[in-house]
């Protein structure tokens, strides 16, 4: 059945189950889903409507889905044996042998630079086991449109080997060998494309060879052959939704990581049970519900098909407000967690930082201050001490001496006659004159006797240089001198004083410095946490006016529905056309209670696995629980069942959770296939790159690693080494054209070998 | 002695202007600005003293056409600074009776010499350093020997 095309056995048995529950039954999902496979992506809807006309008119679905498919489910352990390529993008032929698997060495180490074709052989794994089904964006759904046709022809072209391309050999094949349950299955696709070098549907092989034989699988008379045996691949191997949690290059796990976790949960989970291809036969039934209404007559049934097509537009508001409700609510989420982070940061630079700023601060404004009062000292010193400092120890010395010579010759002294004289000249001159208001005052007297000095010295025998010095002036003139050569010591102290000011003043601005930048950080913060918390209004505004309106399209759906119930039940059962259409209806509304009961379901499973895995995986050991509650969101908590909210807080992290959820789907799906991983270490730090090896080396089936010697290098392949069962390089080999081919040889890197 | 001219007493320097050459006035702004100092005589003094640590006698200055400064402001108003520089000018002159004409004519030399000297300091020695600058002019002073009279 095609339906296990899209949905593996071990997903379906959430769906089966949540059909049980709806009262559908799996077997009316699986012939529900069928229909719509069958032609639900093409444009002219008539086929798929008169597929449904003979399905709503026939027996009630049986419960049960087929056994087969049932019995499908159980998982064995699926190694691949041989990938073997031609012409395949930049291999002329490849050949890859890999022994059997052995829970010892379960590695698989395959070493290549960049261009050397890691991706291609990533690719060939790929597009052998799904062909137009491995083309779409991971998680991205079904294209009802056909663009993902069209994106596989396109790809198709693009990958054909480009020497052959010129030397006309435009067939190009991909062959995988696999061990399973069942024993040996080969498959093998053939693509062939046209002179002009374009590819069309039509022009693909697919070949399956099942025992130790090769028997070629047969087709039943009347099937697609590629649709049948695409859904033996998922029946025997895996169904393609699963390819992305088992095949994937460091890119796609860099995409999911970039992911908020609701979402990347959300969208495995949707991926992993084929949710959109149970919302696109919904939507199908619908249509064809409201086309067969309009045939029953121009009232009734028109007035029917009107209240069907609302019931039908008010379903795709309510998906579509509930889906913004989400993205909203994990917008809230993302802004609180900012928010919390930037108010952490917040108060440690408020606290201990801000202060030791004041004091530096407070330091420099002192510095500032000492530096300026010595400055003001320097410039006192500069133009008092330092000029007759500067004018020399011999010429200070010398007129020293001259004034002592002067001095001791006598001419410079008064006498005591002289002093006498003086006192008589007074004496006289008080009783001649009698001035009314003269007195003979200690200064006056002093000035006098200078005069008669200096007069007595400018007749002088002795050679008075320095005449105008007398008195007490020439002693201080003396002490002045004397005392000059004590300058150089005030000099040098004061010197050192402003050098050490100066220091401290460099290394308090140097510190200021770096404080400011993280004063400029708090005013970043500050500016962050008003935007964020502005963010947070805006958004729970968004979230309660979306509320309301799920709140009104709600009220306004379930009158419609049973209006429709009922006007379908009164027409009875004469008519078929509208019995049918009444059932398509129902039927639609089950399948998507199907869609989401079977997420919720699968969701807590899924809970569980990714704990365990995550915590395998990420150094985070506080975490004891992830959590998907009903609400969809993910609540991670520590031991004490405390909440942790910085879980997605650096992007390595969310990329090592984008790994565990891989891992975790693919235990659910089937810890018993093969993991091919390409260069998915690149962004991790050392720790998780090791906890990454060190699952792969734990897990019980074929994991193949693709790596660049920078990925795993010396210290990663010592870890790894004797869990390693085969190893081999893929070269790139130029030829004179520039295109060249890549080769495969046995052994990994020489420089990582020979260590 | 000159006896044509009264011979020159310290209360007659105080009101005397002493005027620089123009390139001296001109290398006076520079390292006033250079040194941060706030007048125009710190620079002045500073060149004058340095200049009298060379016991030769300067060059006379033909051109004394730059800006004058007091005699009290170049070498303070005080009787003892006054006396001070006035010893040490005319120690280093070697002259008896000196004139106020003849102590302009000293002082402008001496300015001119010792300006052209400092700013060698500032620009070569010292880096355009002012602590350097003022360590190497305290190097300096110490250095030359006695001045011949």
């Amino acid at each position: 059945m095609r339906v296990h095309s899209v949905i593996s056995p071990e997903a379906w048995r959430f769906v089966a189950a949540a059909g049980a529950e709806a009262g559908l039954g799996a077997g009316g999902i699986a012939t529900l889903l069928e229909a719509g496979l069958q032609h639900g992506g093409e444009a002219n809807r008539r086929r798929l409507f008169a597929d449904l006309d003979s399905l709503l008119d026939g027996e009630p679905f049986s419960p049960e889905a087929p056994a087969s498919e049932v019995e499908a489910g159980t998982p064995a352990r699926v190694q691949l044996r041989s990938v073997e390529a031609r012409n395949w993008s930049v291999y002329r032929h490849l050949k890859l042998d890999l022994p059997e698997f052995t829970p010892e060495q379960p590695l698989v180490l395959i070493g290549g630079k960049n261009g050397a074709g890691k991706t291609s052989l990533l690719a060939a794994l790929v597009f052998g086991l799904f062909g137009y089904l491995s083309v779409s964006d991971l998680f991205a759904g079904v294209d009802r449109a056909g663009r993902m046709r069209s994106a596989y022809r396109r790809r198709i072209e693009s990958l054909l080997h480009r020497p052959a391309r010129d030397r006309g050999d435009l067939a190009m094949s991909v062959a995988l060998s696999f061990d399973t349950a069942t024993g040996p299955l080969r498959i093998e696709r053939r693509w062939f494309l046209s002179a002009d070098g374009k590819f069309e549907d039509e022009d693909e092989e697919l070949i399956l060879q099942v025992g130790a034989d090769g028997d070629l699988l047969p087709v039943p008379p009347g099937t697609d052959p590629t649709a049948h045996l695409q859904a033996e691949i998922t029946r025997r191997l895996l169904p393609p939704t699963l390819a992305p949690f088992l095949f994937f290059d460091g890119e796609q796990v860099e995409r999911l990581g970039g992911r908020r976790l609701e979402e990347q949960l959300r969208l495995g989970v949707e991926s992993i049970l084929g949710a959109s291809y149970l919302r696109a036969a919904a939507a199908d039934l619908r249509d064809y519900a409201r086309d067969r209404i309009r045939d029953v007559g121009p009232n009734r049934g028109e007035a029917d098909a009107s209240t069907l097509a609302e019931v039908g537009e008010l379903e795709a508001q309510e998906r579509d407000l509930l889906e913004r409700l989400e993205r909203v609510q994990g917008a809230i989420g993302d802004s609180r967690s900012g928010r919390d982070r930037v108010m952490t940061e917040l108060g440690r630079l408020s606290g201990d930082t801000y202060a030791a700023l004041q004091d530096l601060l407070e330091q420099q404004r002192r510095t500032e201050g000492d530096t300026a009062r010595v400055k003001a000292k320097i410039a006192q010193f500069a133009v008092e001490d330092l000029p007759v400092f500067l004018a020399g120890v011999a010429l200070r010395d010398q007129l020293c001496h001259r004034l002592e010579e002067e001095e001791s010759a006598g001419a410079l002294t008064a006498d005591q006659g002289a002093d006498l004289t003086i006192d008589r000249f007074f004496e006289v001159l008080v009783s001649e004159t009698r001035p009314s208001s003269f007195a003979v005052t200690p200064e006056l007297a002093s000035r006098v006797r200078d005069e008669w000095v200096r007069w007595k010295a400018e007749r002088s025998a002795v050679d008075i240089r320095h005449h105008y010095l007398i008195g007490r002036t020439r002693e201080v003139v003396r002490t002045r001198l004397r005392n000059a050569e004590l300058t150089r010591e005030h000099g040098r102290t004061l010197m050192n004083e402003l050098s050490r000011c100066t220091a401290a003043g460099v290394d308090l601005e140097r510190r200021i410095r770096e404080q400011h930048g993280w004063s400029a950080d708090r005013e970043r913060l500050q500016g962050s946490l008003e935007e964020l918390t502005a963010n947070l209004e805006a958004l729970d505004s968004e979230r309660q006016a979306l509320q309301r309106s799920i709140d009104q399209v709600r009220s306004a759906l379930e009158p419609k529905r049973e209006q429709l119930r009922a006007s379908l039940a009164m027409q009875g059962a004469g008519l078929p056309a509208t019995r049918r259409a009444r059932r398509a209806n129902e039927l639609a509304g089950l399948l998507l209670q199907v869609a989401d009961r079977a997420a919720a379901a699968y969701s807590s499973e899924l809970s569980a696995a990714l704990t365990r895995s995550f915590r395998e995986l990420a150094h985070k050991e506080l975490i004891a629980e992830i959590a998907v509650g009903a609400d969809g969101r993910i609540r991670v908590t520590d031991r004490n069942g405390r909440a942790i909210d910085d879980l997605q807080a650096s992007a390595g992290e969310r990329h090592v959770f984008a790994i565990a959820l891989m891992a975790a789907i693919a235990e659910l799906g089937g810890a018993s296939l093969p993991v091919v991983m390409d260069t998915p270490l690149g962004r991790l730090d050392r720790e998780h790159r090791e906890r990454i090896l060190q699952y792969c080396m734990a897990r019980r089936s074929q994991t193949i690693l693709l790596s660049h010697t920078e990925e795993i290098g010396d210290r990663y392949l010592a870890q790894i080494e004797d869990r390693i069962a085969v190893q081999f390089l893929l070269e790139h080999r130029p030829d004179p054209s520039g295109l060249g081919e890549s080769v495969v040889t046995e052994g990994y890197f020489a420089a990582a070998g020979a260590r | 002695m000159n006896r044509e001219e009264p011979v020159l007493q310290l209360v007659d320097v105080l009101r005397t202007d002493f005027r620089p050459s123009s390139d001296t006035d001109a290398l006076n702004a520079e390292l006033q600005q250079a040194l941060c100092l706030p007048y125009r005589y710190h620079p002045a003094r500073l060149a004058i003293g340095l200049s009298l640590q060379d016991p030769s006698p300067p060059t006379p200055v033909q051109d004394a056409s730059g800006r004058p400064i007091k005699g009290e402001t170049l070498f303070g108003h005080e009787e003892h600074d006054l006396a001070v520089w006035l010893g040490l000018l005319i120690e280093h002159s070697g002259t008896h009776g000196i004139t106020k004409r003849m102590l302009q004519e000293t002082v402008a030399a001496h300015w001119h010499r010792g300006m052209q000297r400092l700013w060698l300091h500032w620009t070569e020695h010292a880096g355009q350093d002012i602590l350097n600058f003022y360590a190497s002019l305290l190097d300096t002073a110490g250095r030359s020997g006695p001045s011949s009279s």
